[in-house]
């Protein structure tokens, strides 16, 4: 009679392969779409004889605009569905009668997505620091790690709660950067609005970071710690979550 | 003949037996947000020991898929107490495994064929150097071969099908699940796959099969379980035999003489050309009617329920006042 263990280290390759036939290839997608504009103004910029000072200012400005981007679609991407994508359609079912522990999977799958993560962004910093501009690779990845941590594990805990986990990430990430932009660009604040965003998620203080992280200004450790230890948590709780709530629906 | 114990919501529940699985007045209610209950389940109990093969039965919606979701833990009760080998189900699950098909194959469909029980032999707990050689054996001995290759979406949904019982025979299990086996088989395999259960027939293993198909229980379990609105209506042992059978209507096939037949029947009608049916009999009388038709001329080519035991105790159970039949 059977008592083996399931195999769950060695499925880490097949988790890591429907990354990257899937999100990772859409993160991917959206950096080298990025690219192509930086590439163009390079070359006009070398072109009409702009000085290197002033081509390096310009495309570090680029730079920031497609970390930007890549940071906020790659935790998206990478960590909505992680859990429900398999609860909706039943696949659940076929996993979860194998001698695995849901909560380890599921753990395991949002590890791996985090470091292929991170290799795209390597990538993407080699490609960048070889043909357009210099950025430092550490705190690029700093960056990486930092959304990831946030919005990704938002995206675990949000997809072991609802099927379209995709729309509520999106919303929940957007919801306090737009009543932070609220507060900094009025003068009458709604008596609620600041002690709300210290319940939100701490998803606007991800640009200032990433700003000061990348041009190399002082952090603001409260906001760090902030922003991680809200991600740690999202990430202890979804895994809680998909062991404990119904696997299926 | 059957025995059959019409005894909705309970059954014997038994200590002095070795039970793999045991539900106790288990119960599952779905709440929605806005706070309305459905009740799927009910007050459910029955147990299965190693050995047996047990059916479950019911109409659309009583609640067969709920209580297989229950055992497998992908689900928790409101009520009651689910064991399997006397642990939580989903501590069972996740320290042994369970072959389990389950009714729909909702499977990535790019992922191939073959890929897919590579996936789920690794999941599984297989060995790596055993992996291909497991895969080779289920997809022999599903029969495909010749579309391992294929992608999911690409695959008819018999071999859809196949795919998925073939992922539930990767592992040596003590337990085996499977809900609407042959749903999309043609009978050529509808017969393998009883064949399958057959060899994978244990003393130390136990079998669960839900299916519409009352005809296909009735071949490969021992006890089938009757459920109904959520309820167990009657659980019927397919192995008691019982002399003293209710009167049962026979549908009678003759090569010749139908007229002798009719007449030593009362109430007897040719259904088909060829084909009789005689109104509900007890087996003496059968056998008298017979004998008397046999000497008036009649040659008889076949003799059978006109509905089998197993669905006479199905339509019996659900026909109940306020049934779904």
């Amino acid at each position: 009679m059977s008592a083996q263990r399931g195999r769950l280290g060695a499925y880490a390759l097949w988790q890591l392969r429907d990354y990257m036939f899937g999100p990772g290839f859409g993160t991917a997608l959206v950096a080298m779409i990025v690219l192509i504009p930086m590439f163009i103004t390079k070359s006009a910029f070398s072109a009409d004889g702009t000085s290197p000072r002033d081509m390096s200012r310009m495309m570090g400005q680029m730079f920031d605009q497609l970390i930007a981007l890549v940071a906020l679609t790659g935790p998206i991407l990478g960590a909505a569905g992680i859990a429900s994508a398999d609860r909706h359609p039943g696949l659940s079912r076929f996993l979860f009668a194998k001698p695995v522990r849901v909560d380890a999977y599921y753990l395991q799958a949002w590890v791996v997505r985090g470091f292929a993560f991170f290799a795209i962004a390597v990538v993407l910093g080699l490609v960048v620091n070889a043909f357009m501009v210099h950025v430092p690779m550490l705190e690029l990845l700093a960056v990486v790690a930092v959304a990831w941590l946030l919005i990704g594990g938002l995206g675990l805990l949000v997809s072991a709660l609802v099927p379209r986990d995709v729309a509520v990430l999106f919303l929940i990430y957007m919801v306090p950067v737009l009543l932070d932009s609220f507060v900094d660009n009025s003068r009458r604040v709604w008596w609620w609005v600041k002690p709300l965003l210290t319940i939100l998620p701490p998803t606007h203080k991800l640009e200032e970071l990433r700003h000061a992280m990348l041009t190399a200004a002082p952090v603001v450790a409260a906001d760090l710690w902030h922003v991680m230890l809200y991600g740690g948590a999202c990430v202890v709780l979804g895994t809680y979550l998909v062991r404990r709530l119904p696997l299926v629906r | 003949m059957f025995a059959a114990t019409p005894t909705p919501g309970c059954c014997a529940y038994s200590t002095e037996t070795r039970h793999l699985i045991a539900f106790e007045r288990v119960g599952k209610t779905y709440r929605s947000l806005l706070g309305r209950r459905v009740v799927a389940v009910e007050d459910i109990s029955f147990t299965i020991t190693p050995g047996e093969v047990v059916g479950i039965a019911g109409p659309n919606g009583a609640g067969k898929s709920t209580l297989i979701a229950l055992l497998l833990g992908l689900l928790r009760p409101t009520t009651g107490n689910v064991t399997v080998d006397g642990t939580q189900p989903r501590a069972f699950v996740e320290r042994r495994g369970v072959g389990y098909l389950p009714e729909l194959i909702p499977l990535n469909p790019l992922w191939r064929a073959d890929e897919s029980l590579r996936r789920f032999a690794v999941l599984g707990g297989v060995p790596a150097a055993e992996v291909e050689k497991r895969v080779d054996d289920v997809i022999a001995r599903v029969g495909l071969a010749e579309h391992r290759r294929k992608r999911c979406k690409q695959l008819s949904k018999g071999n859809l099908q196949k795919v998925g019982l073939a992922q539930s025979l990767l592992r040596d299990e003590q337990l085996f699940v499977f809900d609407e086996p042959t749903h999309g088989l043609d009978p050529v395999w509808t017969e393998r796959f009883r064949e399958i259960i057959r060899e994978l027939r244990r003393a130390d293993r136990a079998m669960l099969v839900a299916s519409h198909n009352l005809d296909e229980l009735e071949r490969i379990c021992d006890r089938v379980v009757i459920i109904d609105r959520g309820r167990i209506q009657r659980v019927v042992d397919l192995h008691t035999a019982s002399v003293e059978a209710p009167a049962v209507a026979y549908r009678i096939r003759v090569a010749s003489g139908a007229p002798a037949l009719i007449a030593a029947f009362p109430g007897a009608k040719e259904a088909t050309r060829g084909d009789v049916i005689v109104p509900p009999v007890d087996l003496a009388t059968l056998n008298k009617g017979l004998a008397h038709a046999i000497a008036g001329g009649t040659l008889i080519a076949g003799v059978a329920p006109d509905r089998s035991a197993l669905e006479r105790e199905f339509h019996d159970a659900v026909r109940a006042p306020g049934g779904a039949a």
